[in-house]
This record gives C-alpha cells, structure tokens and sequence, in this order.
C-alpha cells in the first residue's frame, strides 16, 4: 500500500536497511536518550517505526513494557543493526523485493507516461500551430 | 494542568471512536469521557462537552501498555514532545540556580486513554498508527523528496510562466513562497521576493531556468509538478 514517493524514498535511502531488519529483534534509541528493545514490525518511509514486545527504558533509566509501540520516524536516533544482519546483502535483498512489488505496477504506470506524452505532444502541436 | 476548552470533536475522518474512556494527562486523572481518533487529530471530551485536542506532529510516540507494574490499568500511552501541563512556575525556576534539577525536567507528556473495554486497546493502536502516517515530519518534507516528485506527477499540469501562478493549489503556493524565500534570484531583489510579489519573481525563476538551459543542453526537460522547482535550484 505505500505510495509510489513513499517506495521511492525506500529504494534511494538508507531507510531500506531498516526495512531490511523488519522481523528482527533490536533495540531503537530515541532522540530522548530513551530507548526501546522489541521485535521491529515495520518501517515506512518516513523511518516511523512499529515494533511489538517491547521493553523501553526512559531516560532515567526506568523500564516499562509495551505490548505494540509506534514510534515518529525524527524522534529516532539510533537504529541498532543485528550482528546477524550482513548489511551489504540485506539492502541488496530488500531493494530486489522492492523491485518486484513494482514490476506488479509497471503497467500502470507505462499507462501513465502514455498519457503524459500524448499530452506534451498535444501541447507542442498547439504551440506550432500560435 | 492542562487546559480544557469547548472544541466540538471532530467530526470528518474519524478512525476510530471510543467512549467510555478514561484519560489521565500527566498525574491528572480527567474522569470519563469518549476518545475520538481522526485524521487530523486525536481528541477527548468529557460529557459535560470539554475536552483536548492531540496534534498528531506533536505526538512522539504510542504504545499499548498492558504493564500493570508500570500503570495499574491497561492503557494506550501516548508521549508528546512538550509538555502541556504547565506547571505553576516556582521561583527556583525563574531564578539562575539549581541547573541540576532543571536537567532532570523533561520536556513531553504522557497521556494515558483508558478505555473500558480492554480489547478496543488494539484497534485503537491500529487507528493511531495509520493516522500518524498521514503527517510525514514537516521539516523533512523539503529536503529529500523533492528529487522522487517525478515518481508521482502523471497528471500534473505544468506553467512556465506568472499565469501559472494562478493554477497552483495552496500547497503550491506555499511551496513556491518557501522556495521564493531561499533561492536568490539574480535580478531580483530581495524586497521583492519578502513582500511576496509572486507573479514578477516567478518571471524571475523562469528566466533562470532558461539561463541554465543554455548552459547544460543535456537537461532532461521532463515536465515537473506545479509549484515544485527543483531544477531551479542552483546546486543541482
């Protein structure tokens, strides 16, 4: 469901590693100094994440647990990586399946570059004609 | 404490609507209400008609707490990146001193909705989630994406010149005042562009947009959403 902009964001940022370690559990530290450690559910774009089982620990220290957690993608400063996680092959991997949900769109939007150009051209041939 | 105020709930694109909900701002407990989940905002009033509105931008976080150690209900939690409750200020506060103490105060507050029905936590969550997604940071949006507008601009018209001005939606406006505001103009001065005399410094933009057409004839000329004049901007 996310928009066209919003996969183009994915596919030219780094966002796509943190889309990349989706189901994996890690810890998120906020701008805060707060931090929470759960199971990352999704991130979009706009790096707004959600995560689920998760232990956050304020800035003091204090911990409380929260079963499903969103979290505002400016509020994020740090996005601990997986060891597990091979950086390299993991963008690589979630840039292919980006790729693929386009393939699906591609249609469309060939539909669309048509319409565009007979319109450039209509828009030519009107300039000639003045 | 927070400040209650007669605002009608919202009425368009309400996600979800919870009554029977208690909330709790900061240490105060509000009493019994409905909760009211929008595209625009959250909101909660009580029955006598008073309540609060949440800004979604101002909302850095919400969770589901079901941690009865940390909160002796079931709640959705919600952190906000201020805080609303505008203590009474003390004179320690107003004087140079006591830094330590200043350093430990946050500045957010948490909001609890409690609702009666337990099992409403989740779709609550679901509609907060999917109404945050609707407000993108507002200071990121000028910044990056701008390069991947060609993505989504299939039917976009495109003017070249002031009479365009007349066709671009407010957000275009808003957009072209930005960029009025940043980008220098050879020829133009400065006055001109802060008085906001949008249809002479559109002249002005697009006579640069030319001079660089010259310059660099391998320029994609790809048409380009209203009111975003990326190509324009002298570092690109």
């Amino acid at each position: 469901m996310a928009s066209l902009r919003e996969r183009a964001i994915s596919q030219n940022t780094l966002v796509c590693l943190l889309q990349a370690i989706q189901g994996h559990e890690t810890t998120v530290e906020l701008r805060d100094e707060a931090s929470v450690y759960g199971l990352i559910v999704n991130v979009d774009a706009f790096m707004n994440t959600t995560m689920k089982y998760c232990t956050y620990t304020d800035r003091r220290g204090k911990t409380v647990q929260f079963d499903d957690f969103y979290v505002q993608g400016r509020n994020i400063r740090f996005v601990q990586i997986p060891d597990a996680v091979n950086m390299m092959e993991a963008i690589e991997h979630q840039l292919g399946s980006i790729e693929r949900r386009r393939t699906v769109h591609s249609q469309e939007r060939k539909k669309m570059m048509e319409l565009r150009e007979a319109r450039r051209r209509k828009r030519e041939a009107k300039a000639k004609k003045t | 404490m927070v400040v209650l105020t007669n605002l009608p709930p919202p009425t368009e694109g309400v996600r979800h609507t919870e009554k029977n909900t208690v909330a709790v701002v900061g240490e105060k407990n509000l009493g019994d209400g409905t909760l009211y989940i929008a595209e625009s905002c959250v909101a909660w009033t009580n029955p006598g008609g008073e309540g609060f509105n949440l800004q979604y931008p101002s909302i850095s976080l919400h969770a589901v707490s079901r941690d009865q150690t940390a909160f002796p209900q079931q709640c959705l939690y919600i952190m906000l990146d201020s805080d609303i409750t505008e203590k009474e200020p003390t004179p320690a506060d107003t004087g140079s001193g006591s830094e330590g103490e200043e350093e430990e105060e946050a500045d957010m507050t948490e909001v609890r909705f409690i609702p009666q029905d337990n099992t409403a936590l989740d779709p609550m969550f679901q509609a907060m989630s999917g109404c945050q997604m609707l407000h993108p940071d507002p200071e990121d949006l000028d910044s990056e994406e701008e390069e991947y507008e060609d993505e989504g601009c299939g039917d976009a018209e495109y003017y070249e010149d002031a009479e365009g001005f007349e066709h671009l939606t407010e957000e275009g406006r808003a957009t072209l005042a930005h960029l009025e505001s940043v980008i220098q103009v050879p020829g133009v001065h400065e006055g001109q562009a802060a008085a906001g005399d949008f249809s002479h410094t559109m002249g002005g933009v697009h006579s640069e947009q030319n001079g660089r057409e010259e310059e660099d004839p391998g320029q994609p000329t790809e048409p380009m959403e209203v009111g975003q004049f990326d190509d324009a901007d002298p570092e690109k």
